[in-house]
């Protein structure tokens, strides 16, 4: 115990006297937080769109008004007849077009549908896909503002209700996405490092000649990152939930046993790394190519597991950001409990077992 | 009394025959010099002796312990410094002591104890407070010697203690030595200046893996009627057929 208790002040040492490395590891998750969940949001606002106007009716005018006076959709002008509006789309003015037929507007009479046609730019799919659902919200609102919808025979009206996040903001799926990030950074990278900085300079070489057992040392290294990670999911959940809003609707406790399941996993994966990488580059990028990138791509952050295809589906199933971020969106955003997630807790708790034994099996007490 | 005895020790990698057949015996409190040219095999050998390398054959026994099976009590009855500079920069010294004594199991009141004495020996009672990365490169030396031998070994190794340090600081490191050799502390030095080598009580010389040459300075000198170490390091190293560059 006194071995471990002198190792493990050694390494808090280490980490204090480094300040800038301890300042990056506590802006990081906010800086990154930052960026994700305002910069790479997947909210579209000021969408440039025209009108080809053919009906001209107090109809069409108002609900013209109308999304002009909406924060999403930017006015660009009028267009008269297809080919301004196709030239429009050719100069790249707009990326959406609305286009009123002769005879919108007034009373649909004999169970006539009322038609707007919409053009949109779908280089992009997922935004083209949000424009179009954001144009089509606006006109049935209008349509109800003026009761026309109500009106029998306009045929059947889809009423969505989006659960959990009603004004589809991106940073509440953001949010566990990057506590899953930030954890992997902190507790492979940085851990990893750590050991194999100690082979560069020439002290590993004395340790081992020390009567340490690999497990000491691995346990004295995970220590103080294991700290550092847990203030940073502090601050993490704090300010996401402070200025952004993302509310923690689960139980706290069960999120804090997941955070540190994962930790736990992470650090034992950066001392695998650790124990093949002789240098730090290497283990750096060992880190960020084999698992920030998946963490990144095949966990669900960005592309949703459910529509990867095959084979990357299959391969996600290996990548353990990707059971810590399904749980935490659930125990956060949904607030489910235990019930709900203990089979990623189970596989979490597997892998972390997995990566301990290989790494301590594998830390060479000879040379 | 003998700390280190070796017979016909042998460490292949494939079938590269790092060091073959080494046989030697180390008494108490000797210094006994492990000369060879670069490739020679005594870091090799150096490791099989510190628990750091398993032998492929031969027998051997440091501080009592066989260095096949009890290779962990090997390590808590040594003292190691390494050829790469051994301590951590970042800490001061009293934490470096303080670092190495709780490794080797020392208690805190031990090392409080024996804490002060070092530093004075050192003559940094007004350094102590200072990183060690901020000390001249031949006080650092002298810290980590300090540092390998602070929880009282019976044996300490030294791979190329005084590479890069001015011949002042050298001899200083020399001095301490032979403090250490007087307490019964047994000192294993591999060194590449051979005015060092005569400060040895014995110097065994590794040419190829083997050992052409064991006995003390005076001896080795006679025998290949020379004048001083340097000759008769040439003599036996220049028939080496192999790394010496």
């Amino acid at each position: 115990m006194r071995t471990l208790g002198s190792f493990i002040k050694k390494e808090f040492l280490h980490i204090l006297r480094d300040p800038l490395s301890l300042l990056m590891m506590c802006l990081f998750p906010l800086v990154q937080m930052a960026v994700l969940s305002y910069a790479v949001s997947t909210e579209i606002k000021h969408i440039p769109f025209v009108v080809m106007d053919e009906a001209q009716s107090a109809d069409s005018r108002a609900l013209v008004e109308k999304l002009r006076g909406n924060a999403y959709f930017e006015w660009v002008g009028e267009v008269k007849g297809p080919g301004e509006l196709e030239g429009a789309f050719r100069k790249g003015l707009c990326a959406m077009g609305v286009v009123f037929p002769p005879g919108f507007g007034g009373e649909p009479l004999r169970g006539d549908v009322l038609e707007v046609q919409v053009l949109v730019d779908a280089s992009d799919p997922n935004q083209a896909a949000a424009m179009a659902n954001y144009l089509q919200a606006e006109v049935m609102d209008h349509l109800r503002a003026g009761g026309q919808a109500k009106e029998p025979g306009s045929g059947i009206v889809t009423e969505v209700k989006m659960l959990y996040n009603p004004q589809l903001l991106s940073s509440f799926s953001i949010v566990p996405g990057l506590q899953g990030m930030v954890l992997l950074l902190i507790c492979a990278t940085m851990t990893s490092i750590a050991v194999v900085r100690e082979k560069e300079l020439g002290t590993m070489e004395v340790l081992l000649v020390s009567p340490l057992r690999p497990r000491v040392i691995i346990i004295a290294k995970a220590i103080p990152y294991v700290l550092v990670s847990l203030v940073d999911v502090a601050l993490i959940l704090v300010l996401s939930n402070v200025a952004i809003g993302v509310p923690i609707r689960g139980n706290l406790a069960l999120l804090l046993a997941f955070s540190l399941v994962y930790i736990f996993t992470s650090l034992s994966i950066g001392m695998l790394i650790s124990t093949i990488a002789e240098t730090q580059q290497t283990a750096m990028i060992a880190a960020g190519v084999g698992l920030m990138l998946p963490a990144i791509l095949l966990s669900g952050l960005v592309f949703p597991v459910e529509s990867m295809p095959g084979a990357l589906r299959v391969l996600s199933h290996v990548v353990p950001a990707r059971w810590f971020i399904e749980a935490l969106r659930d125990v956060m955003i949904k607030g489910l409990g235990f019930e709900a997630v203990w089979r990623q807790f189970l596989i979490l708790s597997g892998m972390c077992a997995f990566f301990t034994v290989v790494s301590i099996k594998k830390f060479k007490n000879k040379l | 009394m003998k700390v280190i005895e070796v017979h016909n020790l042998c460490k292949y990698f494939g079938r590269f025959g790092a060091v073959r057949n080494l046989s030697f015996e180390v008494v108490k409190g000797e210094i006994f010099g492990f000369l060879g040219a670069n490739g020679a095999g005594k870091t090799t050998a150096m490791r099989m002796l510190c628990g750091l390398l398993t032998p492929t054959s031969g027998k051997g026994r440091v501080a009592g312990f066989d260095v096949y099976r009890e290779s962990e009590k090997i390590k808590r009855s040594i003292g190691y410094m390494s050829q790469k500079f051994s301590l951590y920069e970042d800490l001061t010294t009293a934490e470096n002591l303080e670092l190495f004594g709780g490794i080797y199991g020392m208690g805190r009141k031990e090392i409080k104890a024996k804490m002060a004495g070092v530093i004075e020996g050192l003559e940094l009672e007004a350094g102590k407070a200072l990183l060690v990365g901020s000390l001249p490169e031949g006080v650092k030396q002298k810290v980590a010697f300090a540092v390998s031998t602070f929880h009282s070994p019976e044996i300490v190794f030294l791979d190329e203690p005084t590479a890069g340090v001015d011949p002042i600081a050298r001899r200083k490191f020399w001095e301490m030595i032979y403090e250490a050799a007087n307490r019964g502390v047994t000192s294993f030095v591999t060194t590449h200046y051979m005015d060092e080598a005569e400060y040895c009580n014995r110097v065994s010389i590794l040419v190829d893996g083997e050992v052409r040459a064991l006995a003390s300075p005076r001896e080795l000198k006679q025998k290949f009627g020379a004048s001083s170490m340097q000759e008769v390091f040439f003599a036996l190293a220049q028939k080496a057929k192999r790394g010496v560059s």
